[in-house]
């Protein structure tokens, strides 16, 4: 595809940034991410990862367009009410920067098809709204070796954290049960400023800049306007990550440039 | 006194406060404390299936270091961490 901007004219406010430049605009041109989940968190990462530039966008979600995702999602617009999630976003971020390639995938995650949803992926991004889909997706970048960027919400709350085993724990280290999804309440500001926090680790990890939350969830409550950080340990009995060996310095997969060293 | 933070989905059961500061020179007093406040949330504080303890950012087992013999200090920020997915 052939974008109508020129290329890297777009970028010179973010190439100008301290230790950046067009080097870190390269990285990103052949970065590969996939966002899991379009909902209130996938809009804002894949938005901001499309603005960025990188350069191959996959975007999964099985799901249809709802009225009640409109206060949030908003990959999403009233005529795309009852179109699939996957090429509602996809006509979004298209008509956002022509230079980015993306690939719709409107299917379910599961054990069976985490593979080639994921495969190839430089880094992905966790935007599902349920622990099983996301258990999945852990176990898949684990045994993968590619890094993940977790976030969730709730209300005006949400948590960031980046993982990469054996550099980090794994969600399931985290989290090794979680009660089944339902339907939480979201302000739209909370899952937008939290997917924003998602896509920030994730440019940052592909261009090799700043310090990533591994090892670090970091905890944001708009209603007090507090973050927090808590310390996070892998669990060396993890059954997911476990076998993953302990203590070695390095980052699997994409630039491993970025440490929280 | 010691302060502990409550996760938005547990806001419900206290009144919707977002922290409250306990009375409690251990864990297990704290946590008490706040279950004799708020009698509501004792199946999400007794459910440790769900429910980590972090103290001051840094996790507590509580199985191995036991409710009662962690000692809480003056300015200790107890955070109650429960799985949240929304997306
Ligand atoms: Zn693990």
């Amino acid at each position: 595809m052939t974008s109508l901007v020129p290329s890297f004219d777009r970028y010179q406010r973010q190439m100008g940034l301290p230790g950046w430049g067009r080097d870190a605009q390269e990285r990103l041109r052949h970065s590969s991410v996939l966002v899991a989940g379009l909902g209130g968190l996938g809009s804002a990462v894949a938005t901001n990862l499309v603005l960025a530039g990188v350069g191959r966008l996959r975007i999964c979600d099985a799901d249809t367009v709802d009225v009640t995702n409109l206060n949030r999602q908003f990959l999403h617009k009233e005529g795309s009410i009852g179109s699939r999630k996957a090429s509602s976003a996809m006509d979004t971020l298209a008509s956002l920067n022509s230079g980015v390639e993306i690939e719709p995938v409107s299917s379910c995650i599961d054990a069976g098809n985490v593979a080639e949803i994921a495969g190839g992926m430089s880094i992905i991004v966790d935007c599902l709204d349920n622990f099983e889909g996301r258990y999945v997706l852990n176990r898949w970048a684990v045994e993968a070796g590619i890094p993940l960027v977790h976030g969730a919400v709730w209300g005006l709350e949400g948590r960031v954290t980046f993982m990469a085993p054996p550099r980090t724990p794994c969600l399931a280290c985290i989290f090794p049960n979680a009660p089944p999804a339902g339907s939480v309440p979201v302000l739209g500001a909370a899952s937008c400023a939290i997917g924003s926090l998602q896509a920030m680790e994730a440019v940052k990890y592909i261009v090799g800049q700043g310090r990533l939350l591994e090892g670090r969830m970091l905890i944001f409550d708009g209603a007090t306007m507090r973050f927090c950080e808590l310390e996070l340990r892998r669990n060396s009995q993890c059954p997911v990550c476990g076998r993953v060996g302990h203590g070695k310095n390095r980052l699997p997969g994409g630039s491993g440039k970025a440490s929280s060293v | 006194m010691p302060k502990v933070i409550i996760p938005s989905p547990l806001r419900e059961y206290v009144d919707e406060r977002y922290e409250i500061q306990l009375e409690g020179k251990s864990l297990a007093e704290t946590i008490e404390a706040l279950i004799s406040m708020y009698p509501d949330l004792r199946p999400a504080l007794l459910d440790t299936l769900f429910l980590s303890i972090f103290i001051n950012g840094k996790k507590i087992d509580v199985e191995k270091e036991g409710w009662d013999r962690v000692i809480m200090n003056e300015d200790d920020e107890v955070s109650l961490i429960i799985p949240i997915a929304g997306g």
